[in-house]
């Protein structure tokens, strides 16, 4: 029953904790907890003996200069590791320093759509390093083909690329008009819709007095007021979204 | 005796920049750390290489780890210039760079076993070499089955003989933390290996 009630408390002694109350008088009067005890520690003191070795254990002597060699060869500080951001990540600022500003230029100094016609828009010039960069390696043919036009949009776009871009402030004083439309002609049909809408910037022309003012032409479709009917939002059925 | 070793490769006062093909990338350190970083290797090498050695039982393999514990710490030093916070990081990453070690040749080991022929029987007269390398394994075996928390603790003891105070610092733990953690793994080691002091007995 002493025994039973000491059992614990052996290991913990042999581990080095002093002994609880009456363990003493126990030990004096029990030899198998004794012989518990001793081989307990016996144990201890192998493994003890098996790990003090570490405390004495010696490197090769060229372990310091291998690990320099290591760090010399492999390098891997951040510094030099991550080094080429440091270039690269100057280059994209520089680029798109660079694009902000030819973008900056090229913006319309005044309202109306995006469509210049020498001599008419002067203020449109500046627009051209963004066109002709829009038209690539087909800028001298458009050229060609539509002498009296500064530039003719690559892919037949009118207006601005962006009609969900914010207003903004044009660097020659000017303003962008955020709800300028973008629009899709049929290939061939930019000249002709940009010398239409040209004409009537020109002639400050509204449709309607465009249409009334004549020159009439099989091309032009008849322009017409579309009416749209309000939009009516009428709620689901709750039997009809549950399916019953 | 390590800083002798040092300076007999005559580099403990010395830029690593320039003395060897390719360091000119060191550079990228600066000097001032560079030369922290020297120091470093000098006083906590061994360290490194006995923590390693503690888990692994293996010198070449323990030496691989002390190597690969101080790559990771070039690679953070600019945060561990402190020298006792650089130990400590260095303690507990050598420890776990061994045990991912032990545990690969573990698995591997299992593996080759399970493919290996029967061991043959040895003779008779190796027979005590043949003890005490059993009990060098059954020693490493029940440190090897203590909780890590523990088995750092055991490792570290040895090392420093049983210096807490010592083990704390490295382990940047309460002293009484480490008391008590050290406790319990000599009561786990003991019980776990009483059976060895007793086949010993019989023999």
């Amino acid at each position: 029953m002493a025994c039973e009630r000491y059992g614990e408390a052996l290991a913990d002694v042999a581990a080095g904790l002093p002994a609880p109350a009456g363990l003493e008088a126990h030990l004096a009067t029990c030899a198998m907890c004794r012989e518990e005890l001793h081989v307990l520690r016996q144990a201890l003191a192998m493994a003890d003996a098996e790990m003090a070795g570490l405390a004495i254990a010696e490197p090769t002597p060229g372990l310091a200069a291998r690990i320099r060699q290591a760090v010399a060869a492999a390098d891997p500080s951040p510094a030099w590791r991550f080094g080429w951001l440091w270039p690269a990540t100057a280059a994209a600022a520089a680029l798109l320093v660079g694009l902000a500003v030819v973008l900056g230029r090229s913006t319309p100094p005044t309202d109306g759509p995006r469509v210049a016609v020498d001599g008419a828009r002067p203020q449109a010039q500046p627009r051209a390093p963004r066109e002709a960069a829009e038209r690539g390696g087909s800028a001298g043919t458009a050229d060609s083909a539509s002498p009296g036009l500064t530039a003719a949009p690559r892919s037949d776009r009118v207006g601005k690329r962006d009609d969900h871009a914010p207003a903004r402030s044009h660097p020659a004083g000017g303003r962008r008009t955020p709800a300028e439309p973008e629009v899709m002609v049929p290939p061939g049909e930019a000249e002709t819709l940009m010398r239409f809408v040209a004409r009537v910037h020109r002639d400050r022309l509204a449709p309607t007095s465009f249409a009334a003012a004549g020159e009439p032409s099989a091309d032009l479709a008849e322009l017409a007021l579309i009416d749209i009917p309000p939009l009516e939002i009428v709620p689901l059925d709750p039997a009809e979204v549950s399916g019953t | 005796m390590l800083l002798d070793d040092a300076t007999a490769y005559g580099w403990a006062h010395r830029g690593w920049a320039g003395r060897l093909p390719g360091a000119s990338r060191s550079v990228s350190l600066d000097p001032a750390l560079e030369r922290e970083f020297e120091e470093r290797v000098v006083d906590s090498s061994t360290l490194a290489f006995r923590v390693a050695l503690g888990v692994l039982r293996h010198r070449e393999d323990a030496e691989d780890v002390a190597q690969d514990a101080f790559l990771r710490a070039h690679r953070a030093f600019g945060s561990l210039r402190d020298r006792d916070r650089f130990r400590a990081w260095l303690v507990r990453t050598a420890f776990r760079l061994a045990l991912d070690r032990r545990r690969g040749e573990m698995r591997r080991a299992r593996r080759e076993d399970a493919a290996a022929f029967e061991a043959p029987v040895l003779v008779e007269s190796v027979e005590d070499a043949a003890a005490r390398a059993e009990l060098q394994a059954r020693v490493g075996e029940a440190v090897d089955s203590l909780p890590e928390k523990l088995r750092i603790v055991t490792v570290l003891a040895a090392i420093q003989e049983h210096d807490v105070a010592s083990v704390a610092r490295l382990l940047e733990l309460p002293e009484g933390t480490v008391k008590s953690r050290l406790h319990l793994a000599r009561k786990s080691l003991a019980e776990k290996l009483r059976w060895l002091v007793s086949d010993t007995a019989k023999r």
